[in-house]
């Protein structure tokens, strides 16, 4: 039998998930993580409709969720009072990431944060009293719309890499 | 329903686990329970694992309405994996002395 669980032998040609209706709580790093040490990841996958509270650590950094991959969307979520940020949009192959619609709140860090990704859509998403800035925008021709923001930190799009 | 498995063995115990070729399975109403599960070191224990042999190798594949708890190092982890459908689920609460994600869609290069 095969080892899992382990960085080894641990997955590629993920395709076609929907996640949809969980809650998420209490796990030491992100509460869904799509990784890719190889592009293109993970693809055509959706993360809809659900919560994403207390996720994280000191220890581990981590979050509400972190989407990379190839065409994943992440729309109409709960995610509040994670360690650091609610959602990233991070790591090698993170190409045409939608994140729409979201509520993300009470945010110690980054509501979200594009990191080194491309062609990354954030719009319509809903932005309350998290402490720092609210889109950290490092990555490459992200778009940003219509996102609404209260009560939180100071800086909307921190600019192109 | 909670499959708490037994063995404190790193890696086969698993909760569900399809490591062959495997479709059209679904899944309702059953979670895991890592309370058995001492180590908190990889690789962990014990909810969902979908590992195919090959890429398509495991498809359609639905895990609704479960609870998983007290698992150590990932509730859930994926891949070779297709159109697989993750609804109405509870994850919470997992433990690791490395990081634990509560769902892990990866790719990644052996030893990497």
């Amino acid at each position: 039998m095969q080892q899992f669980f382990s960085w080894i032998v641990f997955g590629e040609d993920t395709q076609r998930f929907l996640i949809e209706r969980n809650t998420i709580e209490g796990l030491t790093d992100y509460g869904v993580q799509f990784y890719s040490s190889i592009s293109p990841g993970s693809s055509d996958s959706i993360v809809r409709n659900n919560s994403f509270r207390n996720n994280g650590s000191a220890a581990f950094d981590g979050g509400g969720i972190s989407v990379g991959g190839v065409n994943n969307i992440v729309y109409n979520n709960l995610v509040y009072g994670n360690y650091t940020s609610g959602i990233r949009i991070q790591y090698s192959g993170a190409f045409n990431i939608r994140v729409s619609d979201n509520k993300i709140y009470n945010q110690p860090g980054h509501a979200i944060y594009v990191g080194n990704a491309w062609n990354s859509l954030v719009e319509n998403n809903v932005f309350n009293h998290n402490g720092l800035d609210v889109v950290v925008d490092q990555g490459e021709g992200t778009v940003q719309i219509n996102n609404v923001i209260s009560d939180t930190g100071t800086t909307v799009g921190y600019g192109p890499r | 329903m909670f499959l708490a498995p037994a063995s404190s063995e790193p890696a086969l115990s698993a909760g569900i686990y399809l490591g062959g070729p495997a479709s059209y399975i679904e899944f309702d109403g059953i979670g895991g329970d890592g309370v058995n599960h001492t180590s908190l070191n990889w690789p962990g224990c014990c909810g969902l694992v979908l590992g195919g042999t090959a890429p398509g190798s495991i498809h359609h594949i639905r895990l609704l309405n479960g609870e998983f708890k007290n698992n150590k190092c990932g509730s859930m982890g994926f891949g070779k994996a297709s159109d697989v459908d993750i609804i109405g689920n509870y994850l919470h609460d997992d433990q690791c002395n490395s990081f634990s994600h509560g769902l892990y869609l990866a790719r990644t290069r052996s030893g990497s």
